[in-house]
């Protein structure tokens, strides 16, 4: 298949180099929505919570409709809004969740927990992105990166998004996770079956299954023998309370792994995906970055408020009667915050639809809000940074291939690029 | 490690249990805090930053881990 091709296949058919990855794009609205802030801004315009979810705003099927037949229906539009749900987990709980991503993440799970459970867990396992494990992570990033540059430097023309930004995230969690790396593409399936909504429910318990089958083994051998990466620094993990220290448990290691693959798999390429597409559109912007790598964080920044990987943090079910922005909310309705709607809040941000990596900054929803903050967001920048860097260093005058149609952004649930033809020299 | 200061006019505490190291309050006012190791916030000593910036660092923390009172005259 020619550059050409595929670009144009991937566009129609919903993003993805491979059928189950199109498909499992397509089902979250890659294809179907290319630009949903028009309509954002819109509604917006009219309430700081539509009663309605996101899918439905655009008139699309709803992942979440099975599992919830009957609740209400609410979605933060506004920065003020999201903050505020974002910020009450008691009332807003996260753990509604679970009926839907019990095939997902298994009965153990840091994203579906509330307090005081999900704190406990959350403080085990937060050491493993600071400062201090920042190693481990950068150990497997700089080198791979080198390996896929080496791939097709030689060739004055790639498919970036498929063949770099796609290859590496995955590849970094699989190795600190201590996957073998003959497993790798088969790994990569299974991390994109497991992102909520993804995959009907039968196939993301199957791919559940074999990820602890699989983990289950390095665990019991990280216990015999230690290795320097993330099973062997969990298994170690305690927290001290009240003189007392808590181990981490098996499950709760297992229930981990299967946040950690969609969680981080997912999002970090899509991310680069946008920014690459950004700069390539914008090629002063581009040229000014070769020269000056300080503005690698700022655009870094800016694109993930601006056109961030997620539309929405995961669903909050209402435990009692509640009121947002006057916006009253029953108990028992699912909330979905709309951090790509709020960090386009023209209330927050001034000229808010533009992307400016030198406005003042100020901190975005990007990576959510409250208790469930992204816990990986460190991880996150660093790959990031280190991606563009890399790219900066080894292709010069990097730009859009002139022979195949240009990439553009789309998807709802998850916002990524149809593609990122390049040739440079 | 410092977990509570007096910058000028106000007292600053920050609850390392509720940290969720989004490290916006590093940004915000990077002279009075910082994140360790174990990715946790902490306090730095002898702090530049002003209390207009310490504040927007609480108000911006999402964790509400950051607390911000006046200091008895
Ligand atoms: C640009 C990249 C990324 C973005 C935009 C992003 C965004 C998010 C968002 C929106 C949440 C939801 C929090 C909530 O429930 O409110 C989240 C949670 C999470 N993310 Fe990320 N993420 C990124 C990369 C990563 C990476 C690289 C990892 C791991 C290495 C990771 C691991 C996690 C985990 C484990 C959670 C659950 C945290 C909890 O519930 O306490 N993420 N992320
Ligand atoms: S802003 Fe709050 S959560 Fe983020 S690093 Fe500072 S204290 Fe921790």
């Amino acid at each position: 298949m020619t550059l050409k091709d595929q670009a144009e296949s991937a566009s129609e058919a919903g993003v993805g180099r491979y059928d189950w990855e199109r498909e499992t794009t397509h089902r979250t609205g890659a294809g179907s929505v290319d630009d949903p802030y028009p309509l954002i801004a819109e509604r917006r315009a009219e309430t700081p919570v539509a009663h309605d979810s996101f899918f439905g705003m655009f008139g699309l099927p709803d992942p979440m409709a099975a599992a919830w037949p009957d609740a209400e229906r609410f979605s933060t539009l506004t920065y003020a809004a999201t903050e505020a749900v974002l910020r009450d987990n008691a009332t807003f709980s996260n753990a509604g969740i679970r009926r839907m991503t019990e095939d997902v993440f298994g009965p153990v799970s840091l994203m579906g927990a509330d307090d005081p459970e999900h704190r406990q867990f959350r403080l085990l396992v937060q050491p493993a992105f600071g400062k201090k494990a920042m190693g481990l992570w950068t150990s497997w990033v700089k080198p791979r990166l080198g390996e896929l540059i080496d791939g097709f430097e030689g060739d004055g023309r790639a498919e970036l998004y498929f063949d770099y930004c796609a290859r590496f995230p995955v590849f970094v969690i699989a190795m600190t996770l201590g996957v073998a790396r003959e497993d790798l593409d088969h790994f990569h399936e299974l991390a994109a079956k497991l992102q909520i909504g993804a995959a009907p429910a039968e196939e993301a318990r199957a791919a559940r299954h074999q990820v602890e089958d699989y983990m289950r083994r390095v665990i019991a051998a990280r216990r015999v023998a230690p290795k320097d990466d993330l099973i062997s620094l969990l298994i170690d993990s305690e927290i001290r309370e009240d003189g007392a220290a808590r181990k981490i448990t098996e499950e709760q290691i297992l229930g981990l792994v299967c946040n950690l693959l969609p969680a981080g798999a997912g999002t970090t390429y899509r991310s680069l995906g946008i920014i690459l597409v950004t700069l390539l559109q914008r090629p002063e912007l581009m040229a000014r970055l070769y020269a000056d790598r300080d503005l690698v964080p700022l655009v870094i920044e800016e694109a993930l408020r601006w056109n961030g990987p997620v539309l929405t943090a995961p669903f909050r079910l209402a435990t009692a009667d509640a009121e947002i922005e006057g916006v009253k909310i029953p108990k028992g309705a699912l909330v979905e915050p709309g951090i790509a709607a709020a960090n386009r809040d023209p209330a927050r941000f001034e000229r808010a639809d533009e992307f400016d990596p030198f406005r003042a900054q100020q901190p975005n929803l990007a990576f959510s809000f409250g208790a469930h903050f992204c816990v990986g967001g460190q991880v996150a920048r660093m790959e990031l940074r280190s991606a563009l860097n890399a790219l900066l260093d080894r292709l010069p005058n990097l730009r859009f291939d002139p022979d195949v149609p240009e990439p553009q952004l789309t998807g709802l649930l998850y916002r990524m690029p149809t593609g990122l033809p390049v040739v440079w020299g | 490690m410092s977990v509570e200061q007096v910058i000028g006019a106000v007292r600053v505490r920050v609850d390392r249990m509720r940290c969720v190291c989004s490290e916006f309050c590093t940004y915000i006012a990077p002279n009075t805090f910082e994140t360790d190791g174990e990715g946790l916030v902490t306090l730095l000593a002898g702090s530049t930053d002003s209390e207009a910036a310490v504040r927007e660092a609480a108000r911006n923390c999402p964790a509400s881990a950051i607390t911000v009172e006046a200091v008895e005259p």
